[in-house]
């Protein structure tokens, strides 16, 4: 860990809370990422994002200096969203299966370039939105691991540490994810 | 081995969870058997299809307001917490147990000081009072003629600590005056303005030229340390590209390389992964190849996709003399 790192955790350790936002002023847009990617919608990212961060605060008198101070935080936000998710889930996703959503070709790359006429870069926007939608669908805990190995790239291990389970765990949560996943999408697929 | 483990390995691969040995076997097997091919490209859609969700991009906005709750919120578990009566009872005796050093303290408060924003102000009560920057990297006393110009504002007065056996205070104040410094660009002080500018300054045309100051002056551990902070925290994606410019000669450097690794990991332009792409090409660290191997095939811009295939590609011949 940095030294300008430790002297801040030390501040802050002592109720300084400006070193506190300095300290977390390097995370802090990963941790809102993560809320919004689990929540989907600004307004719980927001809450979820304070709720880490005041229990982050609340906690630091207790981290361990030879810890790593990010994956200290950010395990303490994984935590904070599946709860949230748990107690606060206060929207319902509609069906992702629209009517006039018809024209997807299975073979079709979906990767952006520059080269996408606008019809191609409305469809891939279309299924963004579906993707976005049918993730929503998933348990609190596939979400989680699908966020974090699949948009946020950790490792399986990395995954479980933050999440606070087994290896094997992450590894069903993931796979389970994909083929829930894989389900909604089939008609579009098939189309 | 049946389908569902076939699966497996074809996910754990798609991952990068394989080792290297299993990664070679399962890509020897993968041009052997076609029911083993039929399921991997199948799951490579999928994959492909999935990552389209990964750019979630947060508006600044979003975050800027989320720091202002964050800061309220802190300053309200602050004064909630349980030093509270203990303060209070300090403040008393302050106000009524010593006159003389209630007026010092008071008479200091008046004419207060300081440049730059948010400083924090510790008055001794024997020898009158010392003045230390609270920013980022602007440690050091603050001389007394410094104190009362008429240019400086303060606000936002908080009594951070006050210990009753010791009498000794510690409060802060956020204050602002115009100040104008010259000297050297190599000059410490110099450097570690623009060092907490590059942090702190609003305005991003600022913190791209304190970018292009510091990096003429790049080999203190302060100065790397602040360009990695703007580049792991800036909002703005031009001056994280900048970032990455100025630390691209420094990727011996373990904090530099993964820092490095991380934008190209997780940064959300297209723009800045790109720049870290041709700052990490040259490196020979496995954890490039790694990542690099990663963005190849996963990356949602075609052009990083293209730059990932073509480093790895290079890194490859370097180290084992043979293509991949």
């Amino acid at each position: 860990m940095k030294d300008r790192e430790i002297e801040l955790i030390h501040k802050a350790q002592n109720g300084d809370s400006f070193a506190f936002e300095q300290l977390v002023s390097g995370y802090d847009r990963q941790v809102l990422s993560l809320a919004y990617s689990i929540v989907g919608n600004p307004d719980d990212a927001q809450d979820i994002y304070q709720e880490a961060l005041i229990a982050a605060y609340r906690a630091l008198p207790k981290f361990r200096i030879e810890s790593n101070f990010f994956t200290w935080l950010y395990r303490i936000a994984v935590n904070k969203a599946i709860n949230f998710k748990r107690k606060n889930l206060k929207y319902q996703v509609e069906s992702i299966t629209k009517s006039g959503s018809d024209s997807y070709a299975p073979d079709h790359d979906l990767r952006i370039s520059l080269s996408d006429t606008p019809e191609e870069v409305t469809v891939r926007k279309e299924l963004k939105t579906i993707i976005d939608e049918a993730v929503l669908l998933l348990s609190t805990r596939e979400r989680m691991a699908f966020v974090l190995c699949h948009q946020e790239g950790y490792k399986l291990r990395e995954a479980a540490e933050l999440m606070n389970c087994s290896l094997g765990s992450v590894k069903s949560y993931l796979f389970r994810s994909r083929e829930k996943l894989k389900a909604h999408l089939k008609p579009y697929m098939e189309n | 081995m049946s389908a569902d483990k076939l699966k497996e390995q074809v996910l754990l691969y798609l991952y990068g969870e394989l080792s290297d040995d299993d990664n070679l076997l399962f890509e020897e097997d993968l041009a052997k058997y076609d029911n083993l091919r039929t399921i991997y490209e199948e799951e490579k859609k999928l994959h492909e299809l999935y990552s389209l969700r990964s750019d979630k991009t947060i508006p600044d906005s979003l975050l800027q307001a989320s720091r202002s709750e964050l800061r309220e919120r802190l300053r309200e578990e602050n004064t909630g917490s349980t030093a509270k009566s203990r303060l209070s009872k300090g403040i008393i005796y302050i106000l009524f147990g010593s006159p003389v050093k209630t007026m010092v303290a008071l008479s200091m408060l008046t004419i207060g000081i300081l440049l730059g924003k948010y400083v924090s102000i510790e008055v001794d009560f024997d020898d009158g009072i010392e003045v230390h920057q609270r920013t980022a990297l602007m440690d050091g006393n603050i001389s007394s003629e410094l104190l009362g110009s008429d240019a400086l504002e303060i606000a936002d007065m908080k009594i951070i600590a006050y210990d009753a056996d010791s009498e000794e205070i510690t409060i802060s104040v956020d204050a602002v005056a115009s100040v104008s410094i010259r000297g050297n660009i190599s000059n410490n002080k110099i450097q570690t303005i623009l060092a907490a500018a590059l942090q702190s300054d609003l305005g991003p045309s600022i913190r791209l030229k304190s970018i292009e100051l510091l990096k003429m002056n790049i080999e203190k551990k302060e100065i790397v340390n602040a360009l990695i902070q703007a580049l792991q925290g800036d909002d703005n994606p031009g001056v994280r590209l900048k970032a990455v410019e100025a630390l691209a000669p420094y990727t011996d450097n373990t904090d530099v390389k993964n820092a490095l690794l991380n934008t190209l990991k997780r940064d959300g332009n297209a723009g800045v992964r790109i720049q870290a792409i041709l700052a990490l090409k040259d490196n020979k660290d496995p954890k490039v190849l790694e990542v690099l191997k990663h963005k190849m095939e996963s990356d949602e811009n075609e052009y990083i996709r293209h730059q990932s295939k073509e480093s790895v590609s290079g890194w490859t011949i370097d180290k084992t003399g043979r293509e991949i």
